[in-house]
């Protein structure tokens, strides 16, 4: 085959893999997995790249990188210093002054990323209407430059009462610290909204993190000169690498944003508006709601501890996955989690030493895990480790099939905080599953809901790079403007809008540029806000009135309505506006049939022989290189246009 | 009776938790007073048919022995309850904490041929929200001069505010028009409707899963798991008999004592010799000694076993009747869950202290420095504040400083929200050093927050631990005790008391210094 040119590549950096999609006209979607590079992921990437496709000429790589979310995790971080008003040096510290858990004494609040030593405070103020209080002076100006000059920082954050009001002390102070020659985040740059703990947080992470973003982007660029490059943010969409170099806080939840990008996008190709994307890997599981094929964004998000202000898809992690270990707590009850057995040893059944029994292992022995196949790097499966370490449950445990009905309430419980309590009924949804072990649970799971069908994508175990080239350029400008509803924003709508189309352009994205209005806003005596999308020329008030009636199930059409911040939302068009459904799956095995505990002999088919308009009826399992997915007895698999396999559950 | 295999406690537990949590997020969701959306002043538990608790959402403490003790006081005043009916209750000395909170208890009925929840009674679902007024001498229905409870505001014993025809609008009228916001309450009870009917057809769903009887079954199964639990961590507890007693700032003190007697798996604790009640909101009802009780028994046992009944089977509680530990009518209670709770909990850390010196923790600030400031009129305003404190060393690690400790976990105002909404200016909010306890494991900081009124207004402040500082452990130094200062506009500071009201005028500041945290273990010098 030709190497192509133009091509586009999708490349996801993972804890254990990078995964690489590249995508050329005409072609089919190539995907590999390539060891991850921990120390510079660039190396893998460059690597995988190469193994794609040998030859081909990237005009555009896409990337997931996990870089900024490692230097928070691992504290591998920037010197830092932080100044802000005077009479607030402990703002990072009193965060918002509740405790992280109500009753176990050995938890405690993660240590701010400033310590008190490396906070210069700065006699000045700012009212809320943006005038100055107390003004700022030259000479106070001299002092902090000297003072955060002696603690000789590699990145500084500034951070000042009330800058989104009013940002001429930001700005001063700003132009005379760049005479220091360290990357400055001003933090009513990165974010001028209100709550000063809140934007100093994320004002912090951002400074802490950019000078490591930074020597990474160089490096990859380096690497691989010829692709223009883009980055996931938190937020589902991609940013260009001067934009993530200046502001890498908008990265550092991007891990899973991809995923749940192109779970939308697959859902809406199999026909399903709203869906739950259900990522269930080795110690982790990701759910997060899909209205409309997109994922649900919300303002604000955390990590480690440490909440920050940016776009974020509304991820809920639960702390269990394949590897999750199995036992009996003192009263006697079988639990799942939260400690797993890693990819070292890992599960018993992958015969590099695991003892103890994990959700894996329970699948092994029932039978849903192929003996004979190959696991990636060598590996076979060991279903006599796996049965040995599943035996050595006391008796009463209800050993495999317990193991999986217990993982199964807690995925249930996780399923149901994205959907019912957020008033939304399942039966309308689909779920979404991927992930090495999410396609295994994926039907059990949606008839306890109950949800109305499942969809399994054609390449599961790559879904995030694949979402790397659904997503689309996106940029969100804002600005807290504490105004009432009748107020004339138009000035404020347009600077705004003249900002995000321009962010966009300057990173480079060519098409169409679509922008949209998003308002926070609240009733007066409320202090936490909604955010309803804005027509042009719509009345806010009305929309609070009805968004507050979604949300909420009233409205108080006579309390008067506060619009706090508002926010522009620019995007490109995606690299693909839909997914493939032509993958090379590689050779089908031929079926087979398998013996499957507490079901008797069930079907064994390679998805890979399965084109559009096969049906296959359970009990089955339906094999592909990095998932399985179970058919229960009477559960019927369709694999649809998209090359989907869609279960419909009907009651 | 079937025991219940491991697997099915654990899926059946996740069940029961997930119908608790689901009230409490559609109660938050549905609620229109911040002090319950925002801040989650409220909390949702399910019952089975005699009433025992065997799931809870827990979102603060000081409801932890509250709620089953309204859902007793309803079955008491109305013997079971059928499949619809919903009882209303705030009543402090019938189960309630302080007026503010009100409890709606639902009795749950099997789906059945007749129709919706009319068939066997499966159990009840309650949950509890603190309203933001309830009438009484003061906005917020805490008035910090009330000398008996009439002054604190409308108070319900057991009524029935819904039953086979629905909610009763007489009930809920005769509530709303008793408080100062009358539309904010009928939101708020609405939010409570809301939630009931969330936990009923919740727990209904699972009846018709698992058939009644199978549910009953369960239920009783995931209680006995839980004691079975803490059981195993009270083994852990040395027999003995532990005393400790501390004081509350009221006149020339008031003394709280405690006796806690651990025999293998069972603990008592007796409140014997303890000050009679007083004249002043600072008295405790049962039920708030009762959740202060649980939170440091929960604390110090097993604090991930399921929330139920079952959690405190082994733990029992005495405390003398019309004392300041067990008030009865008319003493006023607005702030006993604020502040006595707070000094129970030092009370009994003191105790257990002596029994597993190695993990129990030095006091905490042992307050929650309510801080009120606003006026009537025109320009009316009024801002309500609770401020963090210094967290007592632990065992294993310092205390955190800035926080809130004990029975409360209400998050701050940001100055820039306070500066936005009312005529104040908030001129420091900063870690107060040097006030933490020394220790092997200091004491947390407390906190100071000085505020600058822009206009004339009234100041009320509702402290402890401004004389008696929180005792360090093991070694462990005491934490500073906090300090009230009001600096009038003309520069004259003066030292204000832990409790009381004031008039300021613009210009005015007043700063809190908020108690450090004991330290724990002998300081390395």
């Amino acid at each position: 085959m030709a190497e192509p040119s133009g091509a586009c590549a999708g490349v996801d950096v993972g804890g254990t893999f990078t995964d690489v999609v590249v995508h050329a006209a005409g072609h089919r979607p190539r995907a590999v997995k390539v060891p991850t590079t921990p120390d510079n992921q660039a190396v893998g990437v460059q690597r995988g790249v190469a193994h794609a496709w040998p030859g081909a000429a990237l005009r555009l790589l896409a990337h997931g990188t996990t870089t900024a979310t490692n230097a928070v995790l691992e504290r591998t971080l920037a010197r830092t210093v932080l100044v802000i008003t005077d009479g607030f040096a402990d703002v990072l510290q009193i965060a918002r002054q509740d405790r992280p858990a109500l009753y176990d004494l050995t938890v405690t609040r993660p240590e701010p990323l400033v310590s008190p030593d490396r906070v210069v405070t700065v006699r000045e103020r700012t009212s809320p209407e943006g005038k100055a209080v107390i003004a700022l002076t030259d000479e106070e100006i001299d002092r902090v430059v000297r003072q955060v000059q002696r603690l000789e920082p590699e990145s500084v954050a500034v951070s000042l009462l009330f800058s989104y009001a009013g940002d001429a002390h930001e700005r001063r102070l700003v132009d005379a610290l760049r005479r220091l020659n360290v990357p400055i985040t001003r933090s009513s740059a990165l974010l001028p909204e209100f709550r000063e703990f809140e934007r100093t947080s994320t004002c912090v992470l951002n400074a802490a993190v950019e000078p490591v973003m930074r020597r990474y982007l160089s490096n990859l660029t380096a690497r691989l000169p010829g692709p223009t490059i883009t980055v996931m943010t938190s937020g589902g969409g991609t940013a260009g690498v001067d934009f993530v170099a200046a502001a890498p806080v908008h990265t550092v939840l991007s891990g899973p944003a991809a995923g749940v990008v192109a779970a939308g996008a697959v859902a809406h190709s199999a026909g399903f508006e709203h869906a739950i994307a259900f990522d269930m890997g080795g110690t982790s599981t990701d759910v997060c709601l899909i209205r409309n094929g997109q994922p649900e964004v919300s303002s604000t998000a955390q990590i480690a501890g440490l909440p920050f202000r940016t776009p974020a898809v509304g991820i809920h992690t639960v702390g269990a996955g394949g590897g999750s270990i199995a036992w009996v707590d003192v009263g006697g009850a079988l639990r799942v989690g939260p400690v797993s057995a890693g990819a070292d040893p890992g599960p018993a059944c992958y015969g590099l030493g695991g003892t103890e029994p994990t959700v894996t292992d329970a699948h092994c022995v029932l039978g849903h895990l192929d003996p004979d196949r190959e696991l990636g790097g060598g590996l076979r499966l060991d279903a006599d480790a796996a049965a040995r370490a599943v035996g050595a449950l006391p008796e009463p445990a209800g050993g495999a099939p317990g193991i999986l009905a217990v993982v199964r309430a807690t995925m249930a419980r996780a399923l149901r905080k994205v959907s019912t309590e957020r008033g939304i009924d399942p039966a309308g949804l689909a779920l979404v599953a991927y992930g090495g072990a999410g396609p295994l649970h994926a039907t059990a799971l949606a008839r306890e809901l109950p949800c109305r069908a499942v969809v399994v994508p054609p390449a599961p175990g790559v879904l995030s790079a694949l979402g790397l080239l659904l997503a689309p350029a996106r940029y969100e400008a804002s600005r807290t403007v504490m105004a009432p509803a009748d107020d004339d924003l138009t000035d404020a709508w347009q600077a705004l809008e003249a900002q995000a189309r321009e962010e966009l352009e300057r990173q480079g994205v060519m098409g169409e540029i679509t922008l949209s209005r998003v308002a926070d806003a609240r009733y007066a005596g409320q202090s936490h806000e909604l955010r309803i999308v804005v027509d042009a020329g719509a009345d806010l008030a009305q929309l609070l009135h009805r968004a507050h009636r979604e949300a909420y199930g009233y409205a108080i059409p006579d309390e008067p309505v506060r619009i706090v911040t508002l926010r522009v939302v620019a995007q490109g068009d995606p690299v693909l506006s839909q997914p493939p459904g032509d993958w090379d799956q590689g050779e089908p095995a031929p079926e087979r049939s398998r013996e499957i505990g507490g079901v008797g002999m069930a079907r064994v088919i390679s998805r890979a022989g399965l084109a559009a308009g096969d049906e296959v009826s359970g009990p089955a399992l339906i094999e592909q290189p990095d998932t399985t997915t179970l058919l229960a007895t009477d559960e019927v698999a369709v694999v649809d246009d998209g090359g989907n396999l869609v279960v419909h559950l009907h009651g | 009776m079937a025991e219940l295999s491991g697997v099915e406690l654990e899926v059946f537990r996740h069940a029961l938790a997930g119908v608790a949590e689901e009230m409490g997020v559609a109660l938050r969701r549905a609620a229109y007073s911040p002090n319950i959306k925002e801040r989650a002043d409220c909390s949702a538990a399910v019952f089975d048919p005699d009433g025992e608790m065997v799931a809870q959402a827990e979102h603060i403490p000081v409801h932890l022995g509250a709620m089953p003790a309204s859902v007793r006081a309803v079955l008491d005043a109305y013997g079971a309850l059928q499949p619809g009916q919903q009882v209303c209750v705030n009543d402090p000395y019938m189960g309630g904490t302080h007026l503010p909170d009100l409890t709606i208890v639902s009795a749950v009925g099997a789906v059945s041929a007749v129709g919706a929840g009319s068939g066997e009674l499966l159990g009840y679902v309650a949950n509890r929200a603190h309203h933001a007024d309830v009438g009484g001498a003061a906005p917020g229905s805490m008035p910090a001069t009330a000398t008996e409870i009439a002054m604190e505001g409308l108070r319900i014993p057991p009524i029935l505010i819904a039953d086979a025809h629905g909610e009763r609008d007489d009930v809920v009228r005769l509530i709303a028009a008793n408080s100062r916001t009358p539309g904010e309450r009928r939101g708020d009870l609405r939010a409570q409707f809301a939630a009931n009917h969330v936990g009923a057809r919740r727990l209904g769903e699972l009846a018709n899963r698992m058939g009644p009887p199978r549910l009953h079954e369960a239920m009783a199964a995931v209680c006995d798991y839980s004691d079975r639990r803490v059981r195993a961590a009270v083994r852990q507890i040395p027999n003995g008999c532990y005393r400790h007693c501390d004081v509350l700032e009221i006149g020339s003190g008031v003394t709280i004592r405690a006796a806690v007697t651990v025999a293998d798996d069972e603990v008592t604790i007796d409140f014997g010799g303890t000050d009679p009640q007083i004249p002043v909101n600072l008295n405790a009802v049962f039920a708030v000694t009762l959740s202060s009780a649980m939170f440091v028994f929960r604390m110090l046992t097993d604090p991930d076993a399921p929330p139920n009944a079952g959690c405190y089977r082994s733990l029992h509680v005495r405390a003398p009747e019309s004392s300041v530990v067990n008030a009865t009518f008319p003493a006023p209670s607005a702030a006993g869950n604020v502040e006595t709770s707070q000094r129970i909990v030092d009370v009994l850390l003191g105790c257990f202290a002596q029994a597993i010196p190695e993990r129990v923790p030095a006091a905490s600030q042992g307050t929650m420095n309510n801080l009120l400031i606003g006026t009537g009129g025109e320009a009316a305003f009024s801002y309500y504040e609770t401020l963090g404190g210094g967290e007592g060393g632990t065992p294993s690690r310092p205390g955190m400083s800035g926080v809130h400790t004990g029975m409360t976990n209400t998050q701050n105002t940001p100055a820039e929200a306070v500066e936005l909404d009312y005529p104040l200016r908030v001129w420091r909010y900063e870690l107060r050093s040097s006030s933490g306890g020394a220790g092997a494991h200091p004491g947390g900081e407390g906190l100071i927050r000085e505020v600058e009124v822009l206009a004339d207004c009234t100041l009320t402040v509702q402290s402890e631990r401004r004389e008696h500082p929180p005792w360090g452990l093991g070694g462990g130094h005491p934490g500073a005790v906090g300090h009230n200062i009001l600096r009038r506009a003309d520069g004259t500071e003066i030292q204000l008391p832990s409790k009381g009201t004031w008039s300021l005028r613009r210009g005015d500041r007043i700063r809190i210094e908020t108690p450090g945290g004991g330290g724990w273990g002998e300081p390395v010098t």
